[in-house]
Parts: structure tokens; C-alpha cells; sequence
């Protein structure tokens, strides 16, 4: 009898074990940019359809997105910092990284555009006018991924953002697009989420096509070796799986209001 | 992973060697939410007392409306002040969005129903006999309206903590009408979201404990007060 | 001003209050003269009290005519009028939440009068009830006698015309009735009319001008002529037996 019972339990442990293994999804931290460009409601599905791996999308800041990593709370991080992903990489916390895409950034403004700036090739140039018309600019302010570009731009254009045009939002980019729309200002924001509002808010294009605008993706794997834990062979299928042809002809098909809005890095 | 004792411990770090952006943040959270209630605290209390001690019809219909808005959540209140005064809205010509005043408006907006519903119980529960002992020896009506407000003090002020802590603690309609400026219309509530975002919980600890020091410091002070109150009974 | 005893200073006319569909006081006249003590009696529910409320201008009936001084008057010109020169105190009467001297000092404030003048009329109405020595206590740590003694205090300081009392005794021991009684007919020595409401014409120490009684909301009064009571008049046998 006690033997049954034991037998019973093993069984019953090595079962739970097994669903717990089948069914544990892969948990990814990424943008809310990368969420919002609607990109991830194609990639993954194709992405499970082909392996079965199911992925639970959290999405974040970059600094949160990068820091779950490094807590060891999701297995795989997608994001658009190359400083941030490369320190992240450099103190262990992640490997495997690959660079798999990339979109731009671009400058929106007020439609009368009181700084000038349409028509400028050099982004830098631009934002010189900005600051020197005074204008209003909106910053995210939140360590974002959005926010470090434009922190390295205005330090390519040598200006110190400071004063009562420069506005520190401290929000996500869909909100600091309403702002700056309300506050007819400037602000520095990714391609994808500008498609997505850009039929919301009362603005213009200005300024694209710098190459100091291009905005590339990275993926990488929370590093088992600190959180043994974690799904890392779910998440080097996924790495591999974005990096592959498939994943790439979806990413190079994928359009945003009849737009492209991605460019793959990895196709052949 | 960086244990919560290790954030809290960087927390007391910052707001004891002054850090000045927290301390900014801090300022400006009290500043807009004292004036948010001294500006909602007088109409509050006066629609609480027409409530309580006028019969009209409609009255109950109110007091249901003003229960009711206690639960209506703080972003809903974001919301439609944010379509009022939005450019397109129409407010929008006053150009309050992302100002201090905006976010005073909403925090307004939070704590008039809590202001009412329980500034008019503490009303509701007094004695009648003070209006019409206060109107017999000769006050005005609105000397004995004072009169009743100090009579019933201590509920009121009961009210008013309750409805400071409602509003200093909020976020959705602070962010949404405020806009987290650094340094204009970022708050204790609205930085936490932020520098939780940002992964640099330390700060966000540090603001949260500023809040509950401060929750227990109001409440310490509202048990005097009524202690106080009840000894008098 | 002094007024001429015999000749009323407020008439209350075709006054009628009611609830709903009840009618509580049915075309009541009354007038009152300086230095009158009246008695109200009424069984429960007959609007003793709300007759009192509605003379001190605290309650606005459906109907009433007010001639002062020789002139008439509506509610609404005379209800300011009520409440300067007449004070209602209640059965349980209300002490501010605050000290007996301040209390007492309430409406005098309330009539602007300076520091000193204030000082010197609390002190006076203080004597009158004899609790000087309690004037700093909170209220709220007196007795019931002495509570009521600081009401009427707090009224007779304002010098009304009229106090309207509601069942002043009714909760007080036989000690602190005593005192009440006192006070009353100081009261009226002074020339401050008093009506005082009663289930009990318990008055053997009153000097009582007149007894009125409120049957179905309507008004029997018997003048008194000679000192009261030589009986107890039941004005409801009276009309009963008519």
C-alpha cells in the first residue's frame, strides 16, 4: 500500500513537472515603442507557430525592461540602447546579443514649424535651431531608450538642454507626442510610434534621414549562468529564430499604416 | 537582485543627505495638493452643510451622486479633464494642460466627493440644536454656519486628512493633467511610476517612504485630534 | 423704550403650521405684553414646541400675520426682527463647545460689542445665576441644572423682550428647579416676558400672567385675574363639556 502511495505521488510529482516544463512560456522584456509598432503581434505568433514556444510580452521602459533582466524576471530582453545592452552584455547579465534590426528616429513638430528645421540633412543642425528659436522641446526624460538617443544627439550638437524650452516629460513617447502637440513643441520620437499617432495629433514630420537617426535592435538572453532559472534555451530559439531568414523576410514584409518601418540587419 | 532592504537603506541615503531633486519632487507634491484642498475644502464643506442641513428636492439623489464619485477612479478623472482642456477641448483656451494648475484641478475634482460624503456625515451626525441655538442668540447665518463647522471640527478635519491623503497619494490624474515635467509637475506618485519605469528603485522607495512618513505623521495627528475630541463628549 | 404694559408689542396672527397633510396649529392669534409669564401646555404632538420655534423666528409656518409696534408684518419682514428680541432655548439646551464665559459671551459678540463691555455683561449674567466661580469650566463638564442656568444666562444677556423656555424643569431635580423658578421670576421682574412650556402646571412658585393650552391645534386661554393656580383649569375638559 505505502508503496503504491509513493509510486502515486512520484508519478503525480514527475507530471507536474512536465507540464511545468511544457507550458512554461517565454517571458520577454521589451519597449512599449516595440510593442506599439505592432510588429511583435507577427513575429511571434510565426515565432511559436514554427517552434511552440509561447511568449509573454512585458512591456517597459528600457531601464525597467533591462533591469527585470538583470533581476533574473524574464528570460529574454528586446530593446533599442546600444550603450545600455552593451553594459548590460559586459557585467554578465546577458549573452548571446545580436543585433537583428533596425527603424530611425525621427524629429516631429508644430506644423508651422517656428524653429525651421524641415528640410535640414544634419539632425544635429536641426536641433541647434531648435534651441536657438527657443522653441519648445519635449524630452521623454525617462532613461528610455528614446531618451538616450536624444541625450547623445544634443551632446553631437554640443548643447546642454537647459531652460523653459526644455521640457522633461518623464512619460512614455505616446504620451509626450500628446504633449508636445498640446504644447506646440518639438520632440525626438521612433518612426513606428509616430505612425501609429501621427492621424491623432496635430504635427508634422520635420526631420529624418540622418544616419545618427537609425535606431537598431537588439536581443539578448538573460545570461543562465547568474539566474540558472531562467528559459534560456527558449530564449537562444528565439534569438535564433529572429536572426533567421524567415524571421527576417517577416520583419523586412512587416508595414505600419502601408509603411515599412523596419529594416533587417540579418538577411542574406 | 537588489533586495528591497538594499533600495530602502540607498532610499534613507538620498533623503537624508538632502538630495536635492528628491526634495524638489517632495515640494512640489505638498504645494499642489495643500492648495488643491484649500481651494476644494470651502466649497466642499459649505455643499457639504447645504446637504445636511437643507430639505430640497434632489438632495438624496446628490448625496447618492457624491457617494457614488468616491469610487471613481483617479485616471477616469485624468481623462476628462484632459479632453476639456486639450487644445481641441473646449477649455482648451486657457492653456492649463501640464501645468501645476491643471493638476490642481484634478486633485480638485478627486477630493471634492470624499470632501463631501464625509464632511456631510460629520455634519449630518450633529446636533441640530447648535444651528438654532446659534441663530436664536442673533448670529447670522453664516456666523452660524461657522459656529457649526467649529462644533463639528473635528470630523471636518477628519475629512480634510482623509482627503489629502486621497489626493498627495494619487497618480493617474496627475500624470495624465500634470505631465511629470521635472522640476513643474512632477510629484512624489508620478516620479514613483517614473523611476519605477526606470528600473532605479532606490528613488521610488525613497519617495514611497516620504508618503508613508507622512500617512503616519497625518494619522498620529488625527488621533490626537479626535482623542481630544472625545474626551470633551 | 419702554413700553406701555397693557399694550401688546407683538401681535402673532392667523398663524397655521402643518406636516404634510396634518395640520398642527389652525389659525392661532396671540399677543404678548413686557413682563408677561405664560404657560403652554399641551399634551405630546399638540405643537407646543413648534409654536415656540415659529415666535422665534426659526421656523416659517404656511400662514402668520405679525404686527409690531402698530405694523403689519409678513414672516419674511419680521422673521430678523424674531430672533433679535426673542431667545429660544431648548428642552436639553445646546452649550457651545467651549467655556461658560464664552458661552455666555456668544451673541454678545455677535452684536459687536467691544472687549470690555462684554466682560462686564458676562460678568452681570454670571451673578444673575450665581456660577461665577465656573465661568473658565468647559460646558460640557456641567450638570444639567447648571447647564440650563447657562443658557438663560446666555439669552438674558442679549436683554431680550421675550424667552421662550421649553420645558425648562422637566429633566432638573427638585433643587435645581427650585433655582429656575428664581430665575424665571427675575426675569419677569425685569420685564422680560417668559413662555415656559410644562406638562405638570406644577407652578405654586410662578407668578403666572396666563395659562395658554394647545388642544387640536387650535388655543384656549384663560386670562388669570387673581394669583395662581386656585385650581387646575383642564381647558380640554372644558371644550370637551361645551
Amino acid at each position: 500500500m505505502y508503496k503504491k502511495i509513493r509510486l502515486l505521488f512520484s508519478l503525480c510529482l514527475l507530471w507536474s513537472l512536465a507540464i511545468a516544463v511544457q507550458a512554461a512560456p517565454l517571458r520577454m522584456a521589451t519597449t512599449t515603442s516595440t510593442q506599439n509598432s505592432g510588429l511583435l503581434d507577427i513575429l511571434l505568433p510565426a515565432f511559436q507557430k514554427q517552434t511552440g514556444v509561447e511568449v509573454h510580452v512585458i512591456a517597459v521602459g528600457t531601464g525597467k525592461a533591462l533591469k527585470m533582466g538583470r533581476d533574473g524576471d524574464v528570460d529574454v530582453v528586446m530593446v533599442h540602447a546600444v550603450a545600455a545592452e552593451e553594459k548590460f552584455v559586459a557585467e554578465g547579465f546577458g549573452t548571446d546579443r545580436v543585433q537583428f534590426m533596425y527603424n530611425d528616429f525621427v524629429i516631429v513638430g508644430p506644423n508651422n514649424d517656428p524653429a525651421a528645421i524641415k528640410g535640414v540633412k544634419s539632425v544635429t543642425e536641426a536641433m541647434t535651431k531648435i534651441q536657438g528659436s527657443q522653441s519648445k522641446f519635449i524630452s521623454r526624460g525617462d532613461d528610455s531608450g528614446t531618451h538616450k538617443k536624444e541625450q547623445a544627439l544634443w551632446q553631437a550638437a554640443n548643447i546642454q538642454p537647459d531652460g523653459n524650452w526644455y521640457i522633461e516629460a518623464g512619460q512614455g513617447m505616446g504620451k509626450v507626442l500628446q504633449m508636445a502637440s498640446e504644447l506646440d513643441g518639438y520632440t525626438l520620437i521612433d518612426r513606428g510610434t509616430w505612425l501609429a499617432y501621427k492621424g491623432k495629433v496635430d504635427m508634422s514630420l520635420l526631420n529624418e534621414g540622418d544616419n545618427q537617426l537609425s535606431n537598431p535592435y537588439g536581443v539578448i538572453a538573460v545570461n543562465p549562468a547568474k539566474h540558472p532559472d531562467t528559459n534560456y534555451a527558449d530564449a537562444k530559439k528565439l534569438i535564433d529564430w529572429v536572426s533567421s531568414q524567415d524571421g527576417q523576410e517577416l520583419i523586412r514584409d512587416y508595414r505600419l499604416h502601408g509603411e515599412p518601418l523596419f529594416i533587417p540587419l540579418l538577411l542574406k | 537582485m537588489e533586495s528591497l532592504s538594499a533600495a530602502s537603506y540607498q532610499a534613507l541615503y538620498l533623503l537624508f543627505t538632502g538630495d536635492s531633486s528628491l526634495w524638489t519632487i517632495i515640494g512640489i507634491s505638498f504645494s499642489v495638493s495643500v492648495r488643491a484642498l484649500l481651494y476644494a475644502a470651502p466649497f466642499g464643506i459649505l455643499t457639504a452643510f447645504v446637504l445636511a442641513y437643507f430639505r430640497f428636492p434632489g438632495r438624496r439623489l446628490l448625496v447618492s451622486i457624491f457617494n457614488t464619485a468616491l469610487s471613481i477612479p483617479a485616471v477616469v478623472v485624468g481623462l476628462t479633464l484632459y479632453i476639456l482642456l486639450s487644445k481641441a477641448g473646449p477649455l482648451g483656451a486657457w492653456r492649463l494642460l501640464f501645468t501645476q494648475d491643471a493638476m490642481i484641478l484634478g486633485q480638485m475634482c478627486l477630493c471634492f466627493p470624499l470632501l463631501v460624503a464625509m464632511a456631510h456625515s460629520a455634519l449630518q451626525a450633529s446636533d441640530r440644536r447648535a444651528w438654532e441655538t446659534a441663530l436664536t442668540l442673533g448670529a447670522s447665518p453664516l456666523r452660524a454656519l461657522l459656529t457649526i463647522l467649529h462644533e463639528t471640527r473635528f470630523g471636518l478635519i477628519g475629512a480634510l486628512v482623509a482627503s489629502f491623503g486621497r489626493i498627495i497619494a494619487e497618480v493617474g490624474s496627475s500624470m495624465m493633467l500634470g505631465g511629470n515635467i521635472l522640476n513643474y509637475t512632477r510629484n512624489i506618485p508620478t516620479a514613483i511610476a517614473l523611476e519605477t519605469s526606470k528600473g532605479s528603485f532606490a528613488e521610488g522607495i525613497a519617495l514611497g517612504m516620504v508618503l508613508l512618513f507622512m500617512a503616519l505623521f497625518l494619522n498620529i495627528l488625527l488621533g490626537q485630534v479626535q482623542g481630544k475630541g472625545e474626551v470633551i463628549q | 423704550m419702554t413700553l406701555d404694559n397693557n399694550r401688546p408689542w407683538l401681535k402673532l396672527q392667523k398663524l397655521t403650521f402643518n406636516r404634510g397633510e396634518r395640520i398642527i396649529l389652525n389659525n392661532l392669534s396671540l399677543d404678548f405684553r413686557a413682563g408677561e409669564l405664560t404657560l403652554l401646555t399641551g399634551q405630546n404632538g399638540s405643537g407646543k414646541t413648534t409654536l415656540l420655534r415659529i415666535l422665534a423666528g426659526l421656523l416659517k409656518p404656511r400662514q402668520v400675520g405679525f404686527e409690531i409696534a402698530g405694523n403689519q408684518r409678513n414672516w419674511r419682514q419680521s422673521y430678523r426682527y424674531l430672533r433679535e428680541q426673542i431667545c429660544y432655548l431648548h428642552q436639553h439646551p445646546y452649550l457651545f463647545d467651549c467655556s461658560v464665559y464664552d458661552n455666555i459671551a456668544y451673541g454678545l459678540k455677535r452684536k459687536k460689542l467691544g472687549r470690555q463691555a462684554i466682560g462686564a455683561k458676562v460678568a452681570e449674567a454670571l451673578e444673575l445665576i450665581s456660577l461665577e466661580h465656573l465661568a473658565k469650566r468647559n460646558c460640557h463638564e456641567l450638570s444639567g441644572g447648571e447647564k440650563q442656568r447657562v443658557a438663560i444666562a446666555r439669552a438674558w444677556a442679549l436683554s431680550p423682550r421675550l424667552m421662550l423656555l421649553d420645558e425648562p424643569v422637566s429633566n432638573l431635580d427638585k433643587r435645581s428647579r427650585g433655582i429656575c423658578y428664581d430665575l424665571i421670576n427675575q426675569l419677569q421682574q425685569q420685564q422680560i416676558g417668559v413662555v415656559y412650556t410644562s406638562h405638570e402646571p406644577q407652578t405654586g412658585k410662578l407668578n403666572l400672567s396666563r395659562h395658554i393650552h394647545l388642544y387640536d391645534g387650535e388655543l384656549s386661554t384663560k386670562p388669570l385675574q387673581t394669583t395662581y393656580p386656585p385650581t387646575v383649569i383642564d381647558l380640554v375638559k372644558e371644550r370637551a363639556g361645551k
